[in-house]
């Protein structure tokens, strides 16, 4: 029973990490950007969340949407102001650039709201209920349920809507699209965007649960990158796949083996994958860039 | 050919009398960690700037390689010289391992792999208590002290044996990266880096060049790490952090990729600049990264370039 209560557990978490990893894998699939900020967007998200809940007091539901909001706001600057000017540099200069970018928001954090960790109270109540023998919190309740939600919604954007159909051409081939007048511009901000908007949702979904400071972005980063590469890049699917199996190894890999070593979980997961099945769980053979 | 020769030639007199002119024990202090940073950057150097793979975590190289010395020397009595040649073979295995999982495919993966190990290996530092001491970190590494009979002793505890310890190092690898480099290995490594596809239908097998160099590059890095823990004789598991690995590779970069002078140039230049940053006080590390950002997009081919080019010299070493 215990060993369900862990994976339920993993599962919850894995909720979250699934959102932050499909924001990065179609950040990466469609616009060939290694976007090493999208750990920020997370941290963002957690931090607007802190603001505008916390310190304000804006009920806590309208809170999370205006925080999710907000990190797309500053996505859609950033990918206006330095992804829009370096299109067609190298994919290396790209990386280098969000790598100083995500070092200069990490620290601006640091200047606006204090390295010193704080914690957002949930509204909602504390006490956990059982079901089936296992206990559920609400605030995870919470997190599970909008992180369904919303890659439900994002799956639907994919598949149903015309900027998801242009989405989906873009990433197939960028010119053939571009010549079936698919205006790329304004699909790789829209992907940026909500790249960034789900990564803000995944942090303001587990802020209530971890404790929030300027560095929650450096490991948030990390495991979205090993659930992309997992997952194999560029596949939603195998996106959604790998951040509830990271959530549930890390789960499993704390309780029955160390504590210590819960974050080091999704690489040594990311190395198994490498060895045995580089594309990824779900990636295209061949496709190995 | 002869004039980059002699130009080197008067850097080197000119390291060689550096701490006599600038006896301030500041001034030593920076020359000595820049000389630890320009080993990094020759590191970065020989994987970036000359077969075009880019590593975001050395300093898991050379927080092994520090660990691995100042841990020999704590437990066993070994010291440094014992310290340095461990470091180097543990670094070289680790980035063997690296090398052989990360180069089944390119890019992004040897990337996240890098910057991957280094978190693992900050984990382990923090975890396992009983070797490392966990956050505590290691104290009272000793530099070494050699004693010459009648010719007196030296300290290697005080900075000016040390500095001239550490740029013995130094000319070493910038000696090494040269020999390579114009050798025929260094001929494949650059021909991978234009065109890999292409050099594999010349018949090199990219794959064991790849590992060939990250191999020499991870023993420079553990050089690095030794050297800085018995220079400040205090490592924590803080050697392995991100900033480390992005300011080497800032430093390769910022000074010229793909050159030889270029790492060192660039590893001076990315010593001082957090110094001089100091200015900003709690703002530095932003402004840092205001930095980071401009040399990448503005000057991706070096300050060493713009130099030569302003100067009109317009010689290049590495054959592009």
């Amino acid at each position: 029973m215990i060993f369900l209560q862990y994976v339920m557990n993993g599962l919850i978490i894995g909720g979250a990490y699934a959102l932050i990893g499909i924001g990065l894998t179609l950040i990466f699939g469609i616009m060939n950007v290694v976007n090493f900020a999208h750990g920020e967007m997370y941290m963002l998200g957690a931090y607007f969340l802190f603001t505008f809940f916390s310190k304000m007091g804006i009920p806590f539901f309208l809170s999370m949407i205006l925080a999710i909001a907000a990190v797309m706001g500053i996505g859609f600057i950033f990918e206006k102001g330095i992804l829009k000017p370096l299109r067609g540099r190298s994919i290396d200069t790209v990386m280098l650039s969000m790598i100083g970018l995500s070092l200069f928001i990490q620290n601006l954090a640091m200047l606006i709201w204090t390295p010193v960790p704080e914690s957002i109270k949930s509204p909602l109540p504390m006490d956990s209920f059982t079901l089936g023998g296992l206990y559920f919190l609400p605030q995870r309740i919470l997190v599970i349920a909008v992180a369904i939600l919303l890659v439900f919604l994002t799956h639907l954007l994919l598949k149903k809507t015309k900027i998801g159909k242009a989405m989906r051409a873009t990433f197939q081939n960028l010119e053939a699209a571009s010549l079936m007048g698919i205006k790329i511009d304004r699909i790789y901000s829209f992907t940026f965007v909500l790249g960034a908007g789900l990564a803000g949702a995944s942090g303001a979904l587990l802020a209530p649960i971890f404790t929030v400071h300027p560095y929650i972005g450096n490991l948030a980063n990390l495991k979205a990158f090993a659930i992309v590469i997992i997952g194999g890049l560029g596949s939603f699917t195998g996106a959604v796949l790998a951040g509830f199996l990271l959530g549930v190894f890390e789960s499993l890999g704390a309780a029955y083996i160390s504590s210590g070593y819960q974050d080091a979980v999704g690489f040594i997961l990311l190395i198994l994958i490498l060895i045995n099945r580089p594309t990824g769980l779900l990636g295209k053979v061949g496709q190995t860039r | 050919m002869r004039g980059n020769r002699s130009i080197a030639l008067i850097f080197l007199c000119a390291a060689l009398v550096y701490p006599i002119i600038f006896r301030d024990p500041y001034f030593l202090h920076m020359a000595i960690l820049g000389g630890i940073y320009t080993l990094l950057a020759i590191s970065i150097n020989l994987l970036l700037g000359y077969t075009g793979q880019l590593s975001l975590g050395h300093a898991a190289f050379f927080g092994v390689g520090a660990y691995i010395s100042s841990l020999m020397y704590l437990n066993l009595g070994i010291p440094i010289w014992g310290g340095i040649i461990a470091a180097v073979f543990g670094s070289a295995i680790l980035g063997f391992i690296v090398a052989k999982i990360a180069f089944k495919l390119r890019g992004a993966y040897f990337v996240i792999m890098t910057i991957g190990i280094a978190e693992v290996l900050k984990l382990v530092a923090l975890n396992w208590v009983d070797l490392t001491k966990g956050p505590m970190g290691l104290t009272d590494i000793a530099a070494p002290k050699i004693d010459l009979g009648w010719a007196g002793l030296i300290d290697f505890g005080q900075k000016m044996p040390y500095y001239y310890l550490t740029l013995f190092f130094v000319v070493l690898s910038v000696l090494l990266q040269y020999r390579l480099v114009h050798s025929s290995y260094g001929r494949s490594f650059i021909s991978i880096r234009e065109n890999e596809d292409l050099a594999a239908s010349i018949g090199i097998d990219c794959y064991k060049y790849l590992v060939v160099v990250v191999i020499i590059s991870c023993s420079i890095a553990g050089i690095a790490g030794s050297l800085y823990a018995h220079y400040v004789s205090f490592i924590d598991p803080g050697v392995f952090v991100f900033f480390i690995s992005v300011n080497a590779v800032m430093a390769a970069i910022g000074g010229g990729q793909g050159t030889l002078a270029g790492p060192i140039l660039g590893a001076m230049l990315f010593t001082m600049i957090p110094e001089w940053l100091r200015i900003f006080g709690d703002a530095r590390m932003a402004i840092y990264a205001l930095v980071v950002i401009f040399i990448v997009i503005f000057m991706p081919k070096g300050i060493l370039f713009y130099a030569t080019q302003l100067l009109n010299v317009g010689k290049r070493t590495d054959g592009r």
